[in-house]
């Protein structure tokens, strides 16, 4: 009987084919994964880096560990194409060999390549010049590193949360640092205006600096080859000689998109993370999903998306695809010799991120917007507060700086629908989340 | 070389020699010791690294952030609890012991 391909070893993809084997899938459990060596923990990239310095890489999970569970990872694999008639996935191995792997269930957990600063996410000329960095990979961060130790100025283009925390080392390595940013403000995805403002300003104080509505039109080489300057929209020029381009992720989809899956900036799952083809299940960086946080489908980046998302798929999967021995004697079995019972609730974990930036702590839980009132909690001027928002009267989404115990409330009372309403915030005697339960009166 | 011994809820125990500074998160994540998370990479963020320390071993104190984090362990807090990520073997502690809690997630 052939088993759960899973074509991505990151994030999502390694997590997905731990939970399948910890929920009790009794069938193989491949892993098809492009980069080389261990899978290994994003994050840390753009924390844990620093001139020069070695990059010592946090693995997802140990190679004895996926080895004890039964999870066959193929490192060096690249998927090349889907035949979904015959449940097959066609992929090169490392040696550059083509082989053909038959599957009863497939997800992508492909992720997404950094994009460039072109139309569509595409590179403008110049930008594959030697200086011009991106960050999304170990090799990526390790080149940063290295260039970090003898570069001059630094120039980053896009105020997102990579970039930003980027540019907390650079200029913590006391490289000048100038981050270009094309919106009216920094971290547009990540957080409301005033957490925004409140960390331009501690970016600033720490020297980046930061210039908003600056577009880049193009990059200046020097005679032998390496980047100059970055040039902008209205004649401006910024002199650089380390460039990190952080404009985010293109998501891998062509896999599925060749297939005749439907991709919509990202592949399209429907609530239960599956595409139109019951047998092929999209989760992480790479899938648009719809959820009961956000109005419309949406694309999330990040661990909490990419975690969750492989434990829902992978516990549905297993409940799903056990033959009716291999539930015999489990609690939660259907009746023996009866068609299991799928799985039929949807995903609705809530979302939450962090960062960590301008040498503080940030934890957002639920998505941040601008729409609607906000509350602010805590002290801002100490660098420990909360921002409240609100959906009309209800609270949807809370961003914290160094307040770790109102994010994790945060994420309790979002998860349960039940925390302050703008008024009972408005009435100005919320002084942390964690107590909130306790002053209710009920 | 210091070490770390990490004791499972089943009682199986794993001891490890490790560089000097090697903290208890890393340790048990590279080395696939189960019950450790450490979702966040180590940042003090996730609380998914919570360990029980075993004896009174000279630790340094726990941060603000740690203290937070730790109220909110999916295992109950303890007077022993620490996150794994903030505590390293090295500087004149030779050895850890911690119990590694019954759940993380
Ligand atoms: C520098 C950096 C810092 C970050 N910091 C944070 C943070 O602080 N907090 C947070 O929540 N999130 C953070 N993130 C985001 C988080 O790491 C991602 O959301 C997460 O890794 C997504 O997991 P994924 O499995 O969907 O994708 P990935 O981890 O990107 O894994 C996808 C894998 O699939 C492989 N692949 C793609 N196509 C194929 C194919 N055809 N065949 C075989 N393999 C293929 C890729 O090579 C890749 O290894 C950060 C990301 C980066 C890059
Ligand atoms: S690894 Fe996240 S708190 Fe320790």
């Amino acid at each position: 009987m052939p088993g759960v391909v899973i074509v991505g070893a990151g994030q999502a993809g390694i997590e997905a084919a731990c939970v399948l084997r910890e929920a009790g899938y009794a069938r193989s459990v491949t892993v098809l994964g492009e980069e080389r060596g261990t899978p290994y923990q994003r994050p840390p990239l753009s924390k844990d880096l620093s001139a020069g310095g070695e990059l010592p890489l946090l693995p997802l999970r140990a190679p004895r560990a996926l080895a004890e569970l039964g999870v066959t990872v193929i490192e060096g694999a690249r998927a090349t194409r889907l035949l979904r008639g015959e449940r097959l996935v066609e992929y090169t191995a490392a040696d550059g060999r083509p082989h053909r792997l038959e599957y009863e269930h497939l997800i992508l957990a492909t992720g997404g390549t950094a994009r460039g600063t072109g139309p569509g996410g595409g590179q403008r000329p110049g930008e594959d010049a030697a200086g011009v960095h991106r960050l999304r990979t170990r090799e990526d961060a390790q080149a940063l590193a290295s260039a970090l130790r003898t570069a001059r100025s630094v120039a980053v283009i896009g105020g997102g949360v990579i970039g930003l925390e980027f540019a907390s080392i650079s200029a913590a390595a006391r490289v000048p640092t100038t981050v270009l940013e094309r919106g009216q403000r920094i971290l547009r995805r990540f957080v409301g205006g005033e957490s925004a403002a409140w960390l331009h300003g501690r970016h600033e104080d720490r020297g980046v600096r930061i210039l908003r509505q600056a577009t880049v039109e193009g990059f200046e080489r020097t005679e032998d080859g390496p980047v100059a300057a970055v040039l902008l929209a209205g004649g401006g020029r910024l002199e650089a000689d380390l460039v990190l381009v952080g404009t985010g992720v293109t998501p891998a989809v062509s896999l599925a998109a060749d297939a005749g899956l439907e991709c919509a900036g990202g592949i399209t799952v429907d609530a239960r993370l599956r595409t139109a083809d019951p047998r092929i299940s999209a989760i992480g960086d790479c899938a648009s999903f719809v959820s009961p946080h956000a109005p419309a489908p949406l694309r999330l980046e990040s661990v909490q998306n990419a975690t969750d998302q492989a434990r829902f798929v992978g516990r549905a999967l297993a409940a799903e695809l056990a033959a009716p021995a291999d539930l015999a004697g489990r609690a939660d079995a259907a009746e023996p010799g009866g068609a299991p019972a799928p799985a039929q609730q949807n995903y609705v974990d809530l979302p939450w991120f962090w960062s960590v930036q301008a040498g503080v702590k940030v934890q957002v839980a639920g998505l941040a917007t601008d729409a609607g009132a906000s509350v602010v909690i805590g002290d801002p001027s100490a660098g420990k507060f909360s921002v409240l928002r609100f959906a009309g009267e209800r609270l949807v989404c809370v961003e914290s700086i160094g307040r770790p115990a109102d994010h994790l409330a945060a994420r309790r009372l979002l998860a349960a629908g039940d925390g302050p309403t703008l008024a009972e915030a408005r009435a100005g005697r919320i002084e942390s989340l964690k107590s909130w339960n306790a002053v209710v009166p009920v | 070389m210091p070490t770390i011994t990490y004791h499972q809820p089943s009682g199986e125990r794993t001891t490890l020699e490790v560089a000097e500074g090697a903290t208890v998160m890393r340790t048990a994540v590279t080395n696939g010791v189960p019950g450790i998370v450490g979702e966040c990479g180590g940042q003090a963020m996730c609380a998914t690294c919570h360990v029980y320390v075993r004896g009174d071993v000279a630790l340094p104190e726990r941060s603000e952030d740690e203290d937070e984090m730790l109220d909110c362990t999916s295992s109950e807090r303890t007077d022993a609890s620490r996150l794994g990520c903030q505590i390293a073997v090295g500087g004149g502690l030779d050895s850890l012991e911690v119990d590694v809690p019954a759940s993380q997630v």
